[in-house]
């Protein structure tokens, strides 16, 4: 019996990991949200948790990973559903993807630049000279940061960027380098709540972009609009909810993310709190052309778009009035 | 003159005592970690300290956290390792009996190992979706060829003369691969089985890391995305943890499958 003993407890293993792997109810839908789960997915925890998806007859399975892996599948209309940044849709869309966004969830872009106070950086134009970190050349960080540059009147001659990972707030604190671009919701708060003080410049404030939100594909639009029609609704409804009783939402989260220990839970509600400051919660979208039109100028400034695309076709209201 | 004979004695001993040297080792490494973070005063999100991560682990144990995520890349591992060796040993087989097929498909074999599974891992999980399937996948395709060259290695070895043996005895190809090849071939087999394990390990955790909610890799996702380190520490004290009883395991199978080896020398 003894010799048998590991493979016996490998044998358990491997049935416990089974057992989580139930089947679903029909009429399922999958929602790839980027990261991992966070409280800044609030809303689609609420929405589930609060039946507004189930009001629409629809069993919703979160995903989480890499949004570029995840528009792929949506462009193939291998998915239906994901949140996606602006510059996303409209990169994708370049490539022939034909995704659309839905549903506007931020209606403030949600990147900055976050610098120690000793640092003195406290315009755009301090940036002159400096070491800027970021997670990578690429994505809405990127894009961010190059839009708050530009608008500064500065290029990249006049600073030094650095490709370090998802790190900001390593990086900053060991003074690696001078500025971190950031997720304005998330590692501002981080640093914050470690006592550091720290200023942050938005990029929000110098130019209006293109945010998250719900993006589909044409397919799906075209098919099916009744349920593009229930998903947005039912997301909406858990963005206005989560923002009206932000504890209420925070609750919730609990259930749906691991290891948010007592320890972590003032700062994970100030990252609700800050999160919940940029979404839209009205349907006030009078000026999201413009948003649009500013996102593509962006693009084709930093050479990422050779061309100009229409941008009328990358987004839609019709679902959202 | 007593005295240093006792000394190295006392060494001698120790040295012997491999258990206790294990041991040492760890109580050192530990010794080391927090001197460490005594002096860069690093905080906790950074470099947590030795009891720090033991709290976490605890924790995790008792909430059942990470039982769940354990289960889940075993699951993986596990697969990916049975499915993996039984199509290389298979592949390295046929291989072997066809040097115009191993002539013809080398090249891309060996292009294959050239590819770092970081690179694919994303697309294989676009492909066939971020559930069981492509991380099981992204499993075979790491353990596959260092176990289909050690079956094409094995099978080579295999003494002309004796393969001569069993013609003139009228063996069937079967009896050959029973009787013959596969014991012949098997300690080099082994060898190729533990690298492939340690392999798998990395393999599971690289299509974790991609896009996942379960594993040991999304709990090193969820450590950094919550600054929670001492919980990346536990996820990864576990994977090493799991790779050397995984060795070991392969080890023991080792020592009872090639016990006829030790029985011939002796």
């Amino acid at each position: 019996m003894k010799k048998w003993l590991p493979v016996l407890i490998l044998v358990g293993l491997m049935l416990g990991a089974c057992k989580g792997q139930a089947p679903k109810a029909a009429r399922e839908i999958t929602l790839n949200l980027t990261y991992i789960p966070n409280v800044q997915f609030a809303p689609f925890y609420v929405a589930i948790e609060k039946g507004y998806f189930a009001e629409h007859g629809l069993n919703v399975n979160l995903n989480y990973g890499n949004e570029a892996d995840f528009i792929a599948l949506i462009g193939s209309n291998n998915q239906q559903f994901m949140i996606a940044s602006g510059e996303q849709v409209l990169l994708s869309r370049a490539q022939g993807l034909p995704v659309v966004e839905v549903l506007s969830w931020y209606k403030d872009y949600p990147i900055g630049v976050a610098s120690l106070k000793e640092a003195g950086i406290t315009s755009a134009a301090d940036l002159k000279g400096k070491n800027v970190g970021l997670p990578g050349l690429f994505g809405a960080s990127y894009i961010g940061f190059e839009a708050l540059a530009r608008r500064a009147d500065l290029n990249d001659s006049n600073y030094s960027l650095n490709s370090i990972g998802f790190t900001q707030v390593e990086a900053l604190v060991n003074k690696q380098v001078d500025a971190v671009v950031v997720y304005l919701a998330n590692e501002p708060v981080q640093l914050r709540s470690r006592g550091y003080e720290i200023n942050v410049l938005r990029t929000a404030d110098m130019v209006s972009l293109v945010g998250n939100g719900l993006v589909t594909n044409e397919k799906t639009i075209a098919e099916d609009p009744e349920l593009v029609k229930s998903v947005v609704d039912a997301v909406y409804r858990g963005i206005v909810e989560s923002a009206r009783d932000p504890e209420a939402a925070y609750q919730i989260c609990e259930k749906y993310i691991e290891n948010l220990v007592s320890d972590q839970s003032e700062t994970q509600k100030n990252v609700l709190t800050e999160s919940i400051k940029l979404w839209r919660l009205d349907k006030d979208l009078s000026n999201y052309n413009d948003q649009w039109a500013n996102m593509q100028s962006i693009l084709l400034d930093i050479g990422l778009l050779k061309a100009p695309i229409d941008t009328h076709k990358a987004w839609t209201d019709e679902f959202f009035k | 003159m007593n005295k240093k004979a006792t000394s190295i004695k006392f060494w001698q001993k120790l040295a012997a005592n491999q258990p206790l040297l294990t041991v040492l080792a760890v109580i050192l490494a530990l010794i080391a970690w927090q001197v460490l973070v005594w002096l860069t005063r690093l905080p906790a999100f950074i470099l947590p300290t030795p009891a720090q991560v033991l709290a976490k682990f605890a924790e995790t144990f008792q909430n059942g956290m990470l039982w769940r995520h354990l289960s889940a890349t075993l699951l993986e591992i596990v697969l990916g390792l049975l499915i993996g060796t039984l199509l290389a040993v298979t592949v390295g087989y046929a291989l072997s009996k066809s040097p115009l097929a191993e002539k013809l498909l080398t090249p891309f074999l060996v292009g294959s190992q050239a590819v770092p599974i970081v690179a694919i891992a994303p697309l294989l999980v676009i492909w066939f979706g971020p559930g069981l399937f492509s991380k099981v996948l992204i499993c075979v395709l790491v353990v596959f060829f260092p176990v289909l060259v050690n079956t094409l290695v094995g099978m080579r070895e295999v003494p002309q003369s004796l393969r001569e043996l069993m013609r003139s005895l009228k063996a069937t190809p079967g009896q050959t691969l029973r009787h013959l090849e596969y014991p012949a071939a098997l300690p080099v087999l082994l060898g190729g089985l533990r690298v492939g394990a340690t392999l798998s390990v990395i393999g599971a955790i690289v299509g974790e890391l991609v896009g996942s909610d379960r594993g040991l890799g999304f709990m090193i996702s969820l450590g950094r995305g919550q600054y929670d380190t001492a919980l990346v520490f536990v996820a990864v004290l576990t994977l090493i943890l799991l790779a050397s009883v995984l060795y070991g395991l392969i080890l023991g199978l080792e020592s009872r499958l090639l016990a006829w080896q030790t029985w011939r020398r002796n």
